[in-house]
């Protein structure tokens, strides 16, 4: 899985040219790498877009109008879930206890790649001839949390790669991406994950 | 006949899905299988009656996913979805020769604390449930499947064990590399499940056939139990949306047939198999023995992903976690500094330990609850096997039972007491056992008398039903100080019980207690144990000499072929220490993020500087620079969070310095990420700014309570609560502990994390919003009029 320092960089709130920073997220990045296990699941699923949401195979709808416009003209989606594994927590605690500086690297560094993993996923799926949309998260724009409980069933993370929800609709291992891609005939897209995004405020923001 | 006296004895066959037969027969994804027990009861026995035709002597109840957790929110109780399917199969079973129910258990979807929210003891009352109602019901086994994660396995067992006489299948879910989900490996699987005393273990789903050749010698190394194998019809594919199986009855067949004659007791099916893969299995294999009275000569421990074996090569026991005489350890263990003693329990991994010496018993210390807690810390962070050390009971059992792995307890001794409390817990939870060769007549004088009370504990833990194996006698190195002859005592006992191929560990440097010099005569002694036979020293494994003795003996005694461990270990490291005369005062090495150069400053300037001075004149000056230009912009988080850890390391080395009071004198802060949120970066950041600030900042962690962060307000008469939340599903759990803290406590109330803002935080009623780690410092500075 490639290791983009650039984007580590920026989830640690670094500037691109920063020296001292690149050193210490290429340290991290090195005692990461051995406790990444990286597992996903991606399933192909038909795909009606409505005003306020999404049906999917066997009845599900996930409702969000920002979801809905996200996926208009798309005719199927991948869902998407993956994980980089608890040894990957259990190591940005164990750095995050021995230096802060190291802790808030690690926690970059493991977001930079699982980004990383799902563009790897996403490139090699078999999309029947469709062109591919933009990742879109439960957390995105109007699509609540909650919708988590959806994909989860869908996909069965839990037995398949180990990824569970806690009562409060977060992932754990927390270093997991779930997504919605739609599927269509052309691959002209706007927009990209950031500006899809009513969080404006988000640090993380990309223009 | 009883299932219990065919296992091993004779080959017996599992059944294969249900989940896949059920689909056939219309079953919606998102639909909860265990709900056709009502609905399509028939369906259910069918499937039942298909397997048991097929050759299957064993079936599997449809309760899989059958827990209070998947039914919360509906009407539908766990018990009777649990008796309903038992029933079923009952009636399946019925009339036929060798047919068994075993009560299914599967994952509770849950990932168990800390790494998840799910607490191990409810985890063990999810399953305790299931046990019971299974029980009542009339299963003649339960098999515990599909386990991922060696933590959720061990509750499941547990509650088997507490709550039935039946016999216990649990196998786990590997992936091809023989890893599970979790990280954890087969052999440590292994060996914490049958020191839990399952009846039989082994794998299922994940893995086809071919794949479960791989792990099978594995497992076949690690325990003398019967091996148990229900694999997938092969590795998944996906093909149009579906997931497909593509191995056939017959080639799952042949499969099964080479895993039954390496060693298999019981075969069987899991995801995509079919009673004609089980028809085909019990056809070719029907003739072949079961593949039990195996005998596992190993000793070793192991934690969820790391097994040492204790015997064939000298384990370094890591002793630092041990408050007496360490007033630092034991200040942090009355405060409740938990990632002070998980530091100390990594620097001792870095610097070679292969297991942690656990002890937490200090005056002023709830050992109990803190050796609970100690075990969570450590096991989070480190997967170092530990040694539990403690003669307080509770505490033991405690920590026994939240160990994920199988433990080394530290220890049991020929006293009457000893032996009636420590031996029935070392049984049941599989603790490979120190035995101190003392008893209510005290320390014996000679190695006749030791080897004598040696006896006396192997023979009563084998009343127990513990091996010999599992027992590891301790010596008792007595100081030399006072009695010459006290070294060669020691030495006599441990080649006696080398002949008698009886494991030892020795706390090694007691032998110079009260003499100057110490290290000398240490490391002599230390050389002199390991060719004696000894098999574990309890050291300091910071200490040069004892390390050095150590990879020494390796490469002499012919354990490091070809000196490879001993040259990596030695070719590198500088000829002389290297001597480094920093010109950099504090304020320029913490400014510039520089840890090791801090600590150094740091301590030059305490040899002409009270310690305050430090702290106010470098320390705090140094801080401030860093944190305005964060704020400006002109430095960003790296720096700033580089410039934390060296102030703290500079802290470290005051506090010292002073005896190790230096945090607790300072204004109290509590912080907490609230409720229902296990994301904890910012507020450890938070944490650290403010202690290097000189704050007494009083951590309550992660996913805490209101009530919780309420009492600990009250307790401490706090002036600052700090709250941290992530997302916007948290931030209620916010509002709630913001509402009852207002109730009981006059403090002001900090918020932050990623979701909040300025407005957002005074409408759930905060006093404060702090964007930033500096931001909360310099609101605590307000709150504090510093």
């Amino acid at each position: 899985m490639k290791y983009n320092r650039a984007e580590a960089l920026r989830y640690m709130g670094a500037e691109k040219d920063d020296a001292a920073a690149g050193v210490l997220a290429d340290t991290v990045y090195l005692k990461l790498r051995n406790e990444v296990q990286a597992r996903h699941i991606l399933k192909r699923s038909s795909c009606r877009v409505t005003e306020t949401g999404v049906e999917l195979d066997g009845g599900v709808t996930l409702q969000s109008k920002d979801l809905a416009r996200h996926l208009q003209g798309c005719s199927q989606v991948l869902l998407l879930a993956a994980t980089l594994g608890s040894r990957v927590d259990i190591a940005v605690r164990r750095l995050a206890l021995t230096s802060v500086a190291e802790g808030a690297a690690a926690q970059a560094v493991a977001a930079a790649l699982i980004e990383s993993y799902c563009d790897e996923v996403q490139s090699r799926a078999e999309t029947g001839g469709l062109a591919q949309r933009p990742r879109f998260s439960p957390g995105y724009g109007d699509w609540a949390l909650e919708e988590q409980q959806k994909l989860f069933g869908m996909l069965d993370c839990g037995r398949k790669i180990g990824l569970t929800l806690t009562d409060g609709m977060m992932m754990a291992p927390t270093k997991s991406v779930t997504a919605v891609i739609g599927l269509a005939a052309d691959a002209v897209c706007a927009w990209n994950k950031c500006m899809n995004c009513g969080n404006i405020n988000c640090p993380f923001r990309e223009e | 006949m009883e299932f219990k006296n065919l296992l091993g004895k004779e080959l017996l066959f599992f059944d294969g899905a249900m989940g896949t037969m059920l689909q056939a027969q219309g079953l919606q994804p998102g639909e909860l299988p265990e709900l056709w027990n009502f609905s399509h009861g028939d369906v259910i026995r069918k499937v039942h009656e298909a397997y048991l035709a097929a050759g299957a002597n064993i079936i599997k109840t449809n309760t899989f996913g059958a827990n209070r957790l998947k039914f919360a929110g509906t009407d539908v109780k766990t018990e009777a979805v649990i008796q309903e399917a038992v029933k079923l199969a009952k009636a399946a079973c019925a009339g036929r020769e060798k047919a068994f129910v075993a009560l299914d258990l599967g994952p509770t979807g849950k990932l168990l604390a800390p790494y998840g929210d799910l607490p191990f003891e409810e985890a063990v009352n999810i399953y305790a449930e299931i046990v019971r109602s299974g029980c009542k019901a009339g299963a003649d086994l339960i098999l515990i499947e599909t386990m991922s994660d060696t933590y959720e396995a061990k509750a499941a067992l547990l509650a088997a064990k507490e709550n039935s006489d039946l016999p216990v299948i649990v196998t786990m879910t590997f992936d091809e590399n023989g890893k599970l989900l979790t990280g954890g490996d087969a052999a440590a699987a292994a060996l914490m499940l049958e020191g839990l005393e399952a009846d039989a273990i082994g794998c299922n789903c994940g893995l086809g056939p071919a794949q479960m050749l791989k792990i099978l010698p594995k497992l076949r190394s690690y325990t003398s139990l019967p091996l148990v194998f229900n694999p997938n019809a092969g590795l998944p594919v996906e093909r149009d949306g579906k997931t497909c199986f593509d191995v056939g009855p017959e080639e799952f067949a042949s499969l099964m047939y080479e895993l039954v004659s390496q060693g298999a007791s019981i075969a069987g099916g899991c995801c995509g198999t079919t009673p004609q893969h089980i028809e085909a299995m019990t056809a070719k294999c029907q003739a072949l023995p079961a593949g039990g009275g195996r005998q596992c000569k190993l000793t070793a421990v192991s934690s969820y992903g790391k097994v040492v074996e204790i015997g064939r090569d000298p384990v370094i026991i890591g002793e630092r976690i041990n408050p007496t005489g360490k007033p630092r350890l034991k200040e942090a263990l009355q405060q409740g500094d938990l990632d002070y003693v998980c530091r100390l329990g990594l620097e001792q991994v870095s610097a070679g330990a292969h297991i942690l010496d656990v002890n937490v018993g200090a005056a002023g210390v709830d050992e109990p609850a803190m050796a609970a807690k100690a075990v969570l810390a450590l096991q989070a962070v480190t997967d170092t096997p530990l040694q539990i050390d403690t003669s307080n009971y509770a505490a033991m059992e405690k920590a026994l039972r939240l160990y994920n792995g199988r433990p080394l307890l530290n220890s049991v001794s020929g006293k009457a007491e000893s032996l009636e409390k420590v031996l029935p817990l070392a049984k049941k939870y599989g603790a490979v056992l120190v035995a101190l060769t003392l008893d209510d007549d005290g320390i014996g004088a000679t190695a006749a008398e030791r080897i004598a009370v040696a006896e006396k504990i192997i023979g009563k833990a084998a009343d127990y039903g513990i091996d010999s194996k599992n027992i590891i006698v301790d010596p008792l190195a007595l100081t030399i100080s006072t009695g010459s002859d006290n070294a060669k005592a020691a030495l006599a006992i441990i080649g006696e019980m080398r002949r008698r191929d009886v494991l030892t560990v020795m706390g090694v440097s007691n032998i110079s207690f009260g003499l100057p010099g110490r290290d000398a005569v240490n490391g002599a002694f230390f050389a002199m144990a390991l060719q004696a036979g000894l098999s574990c020293g309890i050291i300091n494994p910071q200490s040069k000499v004892m390390m050095d003795v150590y990879h020494g003996y390796r490469a002499l005694s012919g354990l490091d072929a070809g000196c490879k461990e001993y040259v990596e270990k030695y070719a590198s490291a500088p000829k002389t220490a290297a001597f480094v005369l920093s010109e950099m005062n504090l304020y320029d090495a913490i400014v510039r993020g520089l840890a090791g150069e801090s600590a150094r400053a740091a301590q030059e300037a305490l040899k002409t500087e009270a310690p305050l001075d430090v702290i106010n004149k470098y320390m705090i000056p140094a801080l401030d620079f860093v944190g305005d230009g964060f704020e400006k912009k002109t430095m960003f988080l790296p720096q700033l969070l580089m410039s934390a850890d060296a102030a703290k390391s500079a802290f470290e080395v005051i506090r010292e310095a002073v005896g190790g009071s230096g945090g607790s004198d300072g204004e109290v802060i509590i912080i907490a990420t609230v409720q229902g949120d296990i994301h904890d970066i910012g507020k450890n950041i938070v944490k650290v700014l403010l202690e290097n600030y000189g704050y007494r900042v009083i951590d309550l962690g992660k996913d805490v309570p209101p009530e919780q962060i309420v009492r600990a307000a009250v307790e401490y008469k706090a002036k600052l609560v700090g709250l941290s939340a992530l997302m916007t599903t948290t931030v209620s759990a916010m509002e709630a502990t913001i509402r009852e803290l207002r109730q009981t406590s006059a403090c002001k109330i900090l918020v932050g994390g990623a979701v909040l803002t300025e407005e957002y935080a005074a409408a759930i009623g905060a006093d404060g919003y702090a964007p930033n780690a500096v931001s909360a410092v310099n609101y605590a500075n307000r709150i504090f009029a510093r």
